[in-house]
């Protein structure tokens, strides 16, 4: 069976790095899309829903916050968009490797990891994505409304490619 | 002082209207029990008599005594045998003899005596009544005179107090000196201050003083007394601190209360009781010390001494320079406030800088590594891609690869440098931004060796070294910026064991001490390392000081800049091929 291809979203200001995280991508096999700054990087989550999401954390130089990157990650999360992602960033800091913890994003310091180490983690990712991807849709006896809901607007968004998905009250009708 | 007007009105009168070739007032102190003899006439001569004490037994002394007139007009002296009183003065003796007090709201302010030394009867009932009148009257002068120098004095007092409190509240700048000086100035308008010293009492800082406020006999003190002015017949000179002993100074201070000696015979006696000790060798005649309180607290003594003269000082002067002494009081505890407050701002001013430099230096480095790691951070990873092309194209060019390995390790030697900076002055921001915190001095070692261990290898380092802790004081609480504090601790923990690369002993030590007053919590760091060069004393905390290869010499600069920021004190002794020992003096 041909191997489904994975999107990957790469998010970086800087133009060197863009292209070398993509390169690496690549490598392994995703599809790739770019933004170099919040509002692109949104813009394409939301009309792509990508598999794959590799982001520096400051995305302007004024960024005082600086947490462009992080914001979006939240903004998937939120939105149940966030599957695997990896930040990529040149401004360390104790506060975002926190915030990436607690999203359950790795976490790569610019200039401090290896093309195979950086290959690796995206492999391991790669294989995680199909697995799930894989998973027939099997709905059991003890799958609660609120798990089927969860489940039908994932597959909802992937086929028609929607940004919004919104269930009815009349849905709780839905028979199995 | 009687004015000499209506001395010499009395006396004026007393010539025009009885037969007298000898008289004489007398004024009478009942407080010093003494006779001032202000006008005498022997023969139309005015002669000086000097002050004498009050005696019982004497003519005139009995007439004030019993206050009655006393007229003796026939064989005087043979007539005061009879009453068991001896004449005074003992010169030529008079043949009528009359003695009348001045009374006046029954107090006796003195008496006039009127002698005839040439007739007998000379004065008889007529002259007792004129004499009595005219001591009736000058006895309503000398009285109204006498209240009118009591409220003069009152009025001088009030207005030298105010002036003290004026030059003090208007110059918060004086120094301790000044202000003593202005006891001396201002006590010296109005009372004898020729020999005067003002002395400042500095508790041992090792032993403490005992104060029990319901026995104060069994107060005991244990510091030093210094004589910051001191006057001696009216020069000023210097008088070396001593140990408190047994003097009246010490006293004062003991029992915080004033010493009043009136007479050579009460300054005698006074020597005699428990635990007392003169020092100079003779007793002053008359000697006058008042505590400088605040409130309950005794800072020094004012004293001022008349080394000849009784009766120098009465309670009146006792009063004033007590007031003096404690406006004085106020005025150096507010100065010592005033300059603690003043210092502690400076202090405060000189940590924010420091933070607020520190801070810019943390965004400083971290947009410039950012940049670093942008620009440089994918040359490695550039590099690697290029490595993989030839390898897959199966070009073999070993000097190429070579040049390829150079660069790819000169940029990560470059990008590891600049993180190494980052990570070291990210942590003084982060969990700092809310400002000063209480924290225990013993958790911040902790959390500083942790740091330390982790930093290095954790197995390596708790098998490498001897951890020794000796936490003396586990309730010290300091206000600090926690995550610099510990950055701080932990470099120089970093540092401790780097000069120790065969493992050694490192001793951790925190106690409370107590300098000059103040509560501090001191932290001590030593290790059995290679020491510091004697050479090199000065310059530790510069930036570019380091002596390990590959360090970048900022570690203890970094140290100092946040002991500025969090007003810690820092010190070290180091011995080569000893150890050193680092010395954190941090406020409580």
């Amino acid at each position: 069976m041909k191997e489904k291809e994975l999107t990957a979203l790469v998010i970086d200001d800087d133009m060197s790095w863009l292209q070398t995280l993509c390169r690496l991508a690549k490598k392994v096999g995703y599809k790739t899309l770019t933004a170099s700054f919040y509002n692109e990087a949104i813009e394409l989550i939301n009309k792509f829903v990508p598999d794959f999401v590799i982001t520096d954390i400051r995305l302007v130089d004024d960024d005082k916050n600086n947490d462009d990157g992080l914001q979006i990650l939240k903004y998937m999360k939120k939105n149940e968009l966030l599957k695997e992602s990896i930040i990529v960033t040149g401004y360390p800091t104790y506060e975002t490797k926190k915030i990436a913890d607690e999203l359950g994003v790795l976490y790569f310091k610019k200039g401090q990891f290896s093309k195979d180490e950086f290959q690796s983690e995206l492999n391991k990712s790669k294989k995680k994505l199909l697995s799930e991807q894989n998973i027939p849709l099997r709905v059991s006896n003890q799958c609660n409304l609120k798990c089927l809901k969860k489940l039908i607007k994932k597959i909802y968004l992937k086929v028609c490619h929607k940004q919004e998905f919104i269930i009815q009250n009349s849905f709780v009708g839905f028979s199995y | 002082m009687i004015k000499n007007s209506i001395i010499k009105s009395i006396a004026n009168k007393i010539s025009r209207l009885l037969d007298t070739d000898r008289f004489y007032i007398a004024l009478y102190d009942p407080i010093k029990e003494v006779l001032n003899f202000p006008y005498s006439i022997d023969n139309k001569k005015i002669i000086k008599w000097p002050s004498r004490q009050f005696n019982n037994n004497l003519f005139p002394d009995v007439s004030i005594k019993n206050k009655e007139t006393m007229l003796f007009e026939d064989n005087v002296l043979n007539s005061l045998k009879e009453k068991n009183i001896t004449y005074w003065p003992h010169s030529k003796q008079p043949l009528s003899c009359l003695s009348v007090p001045m009374i006046a709201e029954n107090n006796v302010v003195g008496l006039i005596v009127v002698e005839n030394t040439h007739k007998s009867k000379a004065f008889g009932n007529n002259g007792v009544r004129i004499l009595n009148t005219i001591a009736r009257m000058a006895a309503m002068a000398i009285l109204k005179n006498s209240l009118y120098n009591k409220l003069n004095r009152n009025n001088k007092s009030l207005q030298i107090l105010n002036e003290m409190g004026l030059i003090l509240t208007s110059n918060i700048n004086l120094s301790k000196t000044e202000i003593l000086e202005l006891i001396y100035t201002q006590a010296s308008k109005l009372m004898d201050t020729n020999n005067m010293y003002v002395a400042l009492y500095d508790q041992d800082p090792n032993k403490k003083d005992i104060f029990k406020n319901k026995n104060p006999h069994e107060n005991k003190i244990y510091g030093t007394i210094s004589f910051l002015v001191a006057f001696v017949e009216g020069k000023p000179v210097d008088i070396r601190p001593r140990k408190a002993g047994y003097g009246r100074t010490e006293t004062i201070i003991r029992d915080k209360q004033p010493i009043l000696i009136k007479t050579r015979d009460e300054s005698i006696e006074w020597y005699q009781g428990l635990n007392r000790q003169e020092y100079i060798g003779e007793p002053f005649a008359s000697w006058l010390g008042v505590p400088m309180m605040k409130g309950d607290k005794i800072i020094g003594v004012v004293a001022t001494y008349h080394t000849k003269n009784n009766y120098v000082y009465d309670e009146n002067d006792l009063q004033i320079l007590s007031m003096l002494a404690n406006q004085a009081a106020v005025a150096i505890e507010n100065i010592k406030s005033y300059k603690k407050i003043e210092s502690k701002l400076i202090l405060k001013e000189q940590q924010k800088n420091a933070l607020t430099e520190l801070l810019a230096l943390n965004d400083l480095t971290g947009r410039f590594v950012h940049k670093v790691n942008n620009m440089a951070g994918n040359i490695p990873l550039t590099i690697e891609f290029i490595e993989e092309h030839l390898n897959e194209r199966g070009v073999k060019d070993n000097v190429l690869m070579s040049d390829l390995m150079s660069i790819k390790r000169k940029v990560q030697n470059l990008i590891d440098i600049a993180n190494r900076i980052q990570e070291s002055t990210q942590k003084l921001e982060n969990g700092d931004s809310k400002g000063l915190k209480k924290v225990n001095v013993i958790s911040l070692l902790e959390k500083a060796i942790f740091q330390t261990s982790a930093g290095i290898d954790s197995k390596k380092f708790w098998e490498k070294y001897q951890i020794v802790k000796e936490y003396l004081d586990s309730s010290l609480f300091i206000e600090t910026f926690e995550t610099i504090f510990t950055e701080a601790l932990s470099n120089l923990m970093s540092n401790a064991v780097e000069s120790m690369p065969e493992g050694g002993i490192l001793t951790l030590r925190t106690y409370k001490q107590q300098i000059n007053g103040s509560d501090y919590a001191i932290v001590t760091i030593k290790d059995t390392g290679k020491g510091i060069p004697k050479n090199d004393y000065d310059k530790i905390y510069y930036i570019n000081y380091s002596k390990r290869s590959g360090g970048l010499g900022y570690g203890l600069w970094l140290v100092k800049r946040i002991c500025v920021a969090t007003g810690t004190d820092i010190n070290f002794i180091s011995i080569e091929e000893k150890g050193t020992e680092f010395f954190l003096k941090i406020p409580l």
